[in-house]
């Protein structure tokens, strides 16, 4: 079993580092902040598989922060650094 | 003193002060117990049952409770257990569905998403069960909510097709059921209950 | 048998991540790719938690299973919106055939 989660956490690790050419390509900020939302998931999946491998029950509390702080993330990142007012679209990072 | 009255939020002083305060308070309660029920059993599972952890909370579900409901979305959430038993099953397979599409979308070789926007008028009464549906409908087949607007919600939908304004009629019925509202009748549908 | 139908469970779970992922890199704009990530990997995510629940014997783990997926489902539909109308009101046109 321990084996089964193990080779699903490294497969979800390999989705990850595939998502990142979303990072690279773009071509606008939202793109690159669904790959962050893709990698907050995909994270908690990870501690879930890896709590399923080691039995660590400390893994579950670090899954479910991660779900809040993805969230978090992204709130922050509509709110702040791609806020609405198109007077502060020309900060550089927008496109 | 005077910094801890803002950590009161709920049992304000003056507030009780006069008889339609204490009257507001009162009708405040069953909500108030509700809060504290969800919240205690939020805990319960975060603290995997454990006795010791009830030491910090009691007093975290406590303040937790006394803070404002809802972090000013408006309105308060009353939901009917008939109705939950009855949208419950429709979200899951709708989800499971939706899923499926956009995965079949994905993998397939050849096709690709031909998406277009639409306006879809809410039946829905505003307040909280419009925003609900709106996050809603962003995990059934084909559909993503972009704006709230007056009269209803602008719907990027993935695959134009015939099936996505049915399954919004549905949806949106369960959502009353839900929520315990009654649908605004719409030209043609007619009262759906 | 739970054993077995939690390993199916896992199995459909990563099988929906990677076509997120894959949605994620082919989808032309950005409301199609929030597409492919709000449905396919919150449910992806709702099977991993429900093959490992099925691993499990102790009610409050498996309720903090339910509870993980419940947070990711909120969240993953409220940052869909939020992106999109983020992604309007910047002049981001939705792509078409």
């Amino acid at each position: 079993m321990t084996v089964f989660y193990l080779a699903g956490a490294l497969f979800l690790l390999a989705n990850v580092v595939v998502a990142l050419a979303r990072v690279l390509r773009g071509p606008t900020a939202a793109d690159r902040m669904l790959s962050g939302e893709l990698m907050g998931t995909t994270a908690v999946a990870v501690l879930l598989l890896l709590y399923g491998a080691t039995g660590i029950e400390a893994l579950l509390d670090v899954a479910l922060v991660f779900a809040i702080l993805a969230a978090m993330a992204v709130v922050t990142f509509v709110r702040r650094t791609w806020p609405e007012d198109p007077a502060a679209d020309d900060e550089g990072e927008s496109r | 003193m005077r910094q801890f009255i803002a950590f009161e939020p709920c049992i304000d002083m003056t507030r009780l002060a006069d008889n339609t305060g204490i009257r507001r308070f009162i009708a405040g309660l069953p909500a108030l117990g509700a809060r504290v029920a969800v919240l205690a059993a939020i805990w319960w599972v975060l603290t995997g049952g454990g006795a010791s952890a009830w030491v910090w909370g009691v007093p975290a579900v406590m303040v937790a409770a006394s803070l404002r409901p809802g972090l000013g979305s408006g309105g308060v959430w009353r939901l009917s257990l008939m109705g939950l038993l009855r949208f419950l099953p429709v979200f899951v397979w709708y989800n499971l569905r939706g899923a499926m599409e956009v995965a079949v979308l994905a993998m397939h070789p050849r096709r690709r998403p031909d998406p277009v926007l639409i306006g879809y008028p809410l039946r829905l009464p505003p307040g909280p069960a419009r925003v609900f549906m709106a996050n809603l409908i962003n995990l059934v087949p084909g559909t993503l909510s972009t704006r709230l607007t007056v009269r209803g919600i602008e719907i990027h939908v993935l695959t134009a097709s015939a099936s996505v304004t049915r399954i919004l009629t549905i949806l949106e019925r369960r959502v009353a059921d839900l929520f315990a509202l009654q649908l605004a009748p719409s030209a043609g549908l007619g009262s759906q209950r | 048998m739970s054993m077995l139908a939690g390993i199916v469970l896992i199995v459909l779970g990563l099988l929906f991540f990677l076509s997120g992922t894959v949605g994620l890199l082919r989808f032309p704009d950005v409301f199609t790719r929030l597409h492919a990530l709000s449905k396919a990997d919150t449910l992806a995510l709702g099977l991993v938690c429900a093959g490992l629940a099925l691993h499990e014997d102790d009610g409050a783990l498996q309720l903090k299973l339910l509870l993980i997926w419940l947070l990711v489902i909120v969240s993953g539909a409220t940052c869909a919106s939020l992106i999109a109308r983020a992604a309007l009101a910047h002049g981001i046109r939705p792509w078409q055939r």
